[in-house]
């Protein structure tokens, strides 16, 4: 056992130091590996593959023990989360699309990119994908009111100093400028009600930069199922992804110019295993650091009682 | 609240950690609690004023994570004096959260950050509270890693001490890394981008399981306290390293 748990520490070793030269690579290089072609996933891959079999002989080596349940979850959700992976690796698809967005949801204009397919199977993605038509009928997107920052400039208009930043609008709809008076929403926007760069004085050398950010997109979605013909309209947003047969569709962006919302359609057979084993990693660590340490305690706590005892004893005598 | 009166709490607080730790190395119990009782309640009230001014849980920026970081030191230190009977380790706590504290003072404040559509998920608050709470016990169990290379006559102490830490921050860092794992399969298509703050984080996790799987034998006890410190390390670059560096990636907003 000791050669297993030794190999297992020097394989754990040799996978934190392959990662920590990537993260090394982005942090202070800015280089970004790509794991689709890059022999560095192979490398990995195989280290993982080691690592598998340590902890699959590690589990069948050591007699079952329940009170060890927290240990098995834990490896075993490991081996789940790498095998669930492979799979993904070898028969996901991942497709990019670009959809207009109009009322009778047409995807007669949409754009299509395959951005990961199976390798041995790369032409299948067409047929499975073309197994559900979907069209975006109404889409949304709601900002936040907008913080100014206030710059000054020069002749040019080009910022040379931040003065403040960060002014937001406060209940009576008023932006406090300081020094440089106050605006109400209707000074600040357009006729399209788009906040605006406003001029805080006379000379243009002071001006208010309005900052938006979005607060949330919203696309409504028309899915039809091509063998029977069911059409089923449904709500997509950032962070609640739809589940269409056996394909995952994400709401990624959406583009006010070209009044299109880009989206991701992903097929992962791996995903219920690697979430499965992400949850069993989880349950199994707080077992296995909670529950045993206890017992470890305990019997610790014996054993520094028994020479105090002893002690004891020996002064009653 | 204005940033400056955010600030001034701030450095109070960091003054009252400080001012605890040195009363716990001088065994001045009752005054160490409750300047550290003061200090934490400082901390609270900005973590609330910031909460106030977003809206929502402030999780949002650097500043806000890290004033909350604050809190999670005197959380776990209380947990470990109530469940191991380690007081001995308070003072490193305070000490921690001193720093931390004197970081928020330092650095750019901006009050106003949006919940931008990304964060806006059930995963959100978990993952980053696991992770504070994590962060915070091994900061506290790289300090006295590196106290245990110097101090040849407590190192019995010091080992049980690493040891209790551990075992409380590597679950609650196993679910911030999971969980941020399954959030990401919501949001960004995939488990696992192998963005910098990912690699580093799963580094950080790797290093405290090899501390944890040293452990189980003799010959390997020897390596142990290198890779908390290699850990903490690694932690560093996940939690703040990627960001001074300007690294890319889908953690952008962190």
């Amino acid at each position: 056992m000791k050669l297993i748990m030794k190999i297992s520490v020097v394989v754990m070793s040799v996978i934190a130091l392959v990662v920590a030269v990537l993260g090394s690579r982005q942090v202070f290089f800015h280089i970004d590996t790509d794991f689709q072609s890059n022999l560095v996933i192979w490398g990995l891959i195989v280290l993982l593959g080691i690592f598998v079999i340590a902890q699959v002989i590690c589990l069948f080596v050591f007699p079952f023990n329940i009170k060890k349940i927290g240990f098995y979850l834990l490896h075993i959700g490991l081996v789940a989360v790498l095998l669930g992976s492979m799979i993904y690796y070898m028969a996901g698809i991942k497709i990019q699309g670009a959809y207009p967005v109009n009322e009778q949801g047409s995807s007669a204009s949409a754009y299509h990119q395959l951005v990961k397919a199976n390798p041995t199977k790369g032409e299948n993605y067409v047929a499975n994908f073309s197994s559900f038509r979907f069209g975006v009928t109404d889409f949304a997107v709601e900002y936040y009111e907008p913080v100014y920052d206030i710059y000054r400039v020069n002749e040019e208009g080009v910022a040379e100093e931040q003065l403040a930043t960060d002014i937001e609008i406060n209940s009576e709809g008023i932006y406090d400028f300081g020094e440089y008076g106050q605006k109400t929403v209707e000074d600040l926007v357009d006729d399209a009600g788009e906040y605006q760069v406003v001029n805080l004085t006379e000379d243009g050398s002071i001006v208010g930069n309005p900052r938006s950010s979005v607060k949330s997109y919203l696309g409504d979605v028309t899915i039809v199922n091509n063998e029977t013909q069911e059409s089923r309209e449904d709500t997509i947003s950032v962070n609640h992804p739809l589940r269409v047969n056996g394909w995952k569709i994400y709401l990624m962006s959406y583009d006010e110019t070209q009044n299109a919302a880009a989206f991701i359609f992903k097929y992962d057979p791996g995903e219920y295993i690697v979430t499965v084993g992400m949850v069993m990693i989880i349950v199994g660590s707080f077992i296995a650091c909670f529950v045993r340490p206890r017992q470890a305690a305990a019997s610790g706590k014996n054993e520094t009682k028994k020479p105090g005892s002893k002690k004891k004893a020996g002064d009653a005598k | 609240m204005s940033i400056l009166v955010l600030k001034i709490l701030l450095g109070v607080a960091a003054a009252g950690y400080f001012l605890s730790a040195i009363l716990f190395w001088c065994k001045k119990r009752v005054p160490a609690y409750i300047a550290n009782g003061a200090a934490w309640v400082l901390n609270a009230v900005v973590v609330a004023t910031n909460w106030v001014n977003n809206g929502y849980v402030p999780f949002v920026s650097m500043y806000q994570v890290l004033t909350f970081l604050g809190l999670c030191f005197t959380l776990a230190n209380v947990y470990m004096v109530l469940v191991h009977k380690d007081e001995w380790v308070s003072p490193y706590f305070n000490l921690c959260s001193g720093v931390v504290m004197i970081g928020c003072c330092i650095m750019n404040a901006t009050l106003i950050w949006h919940f931008v559509p990304a964060l806006q998920s059930v995963y959100f608050v978990p993952h980053v509270f696991c992770y504070m709470l994590s962060y915070s016990l091994c900061a506290v169990a790289s300090v006295l890693s590196v106290i245990w290379f110097f101090n040849k006559g407590n190192r019995a102490n010091l080992d049980r001490g690493i040891h209790n830490l551990v075992l409380v921050a590597f679950p609650f860092m196993t679910a911030g890394l999971l969980l941020g794992a399954i959030w990401a399969n919501q949001v960004w298509t995939e488990f696992w981008s192998w963005d910098a703050k990912e690699n580093w984080a799963l580094v950080t996790w790797v290093f405290y399981a090899l501390y944890l799987h040293c452990r189980k034998y003799k010959s390997l006890q020897k390596f142990q306290y290198v890779f908390t410190i290699l850990g903490i390390v690694a932690l560093f670059m996940a939690f703040q390293g990627v960001n001074i560096f300007g690294a890319s990636g889908e953690h952008s907003y962190s």
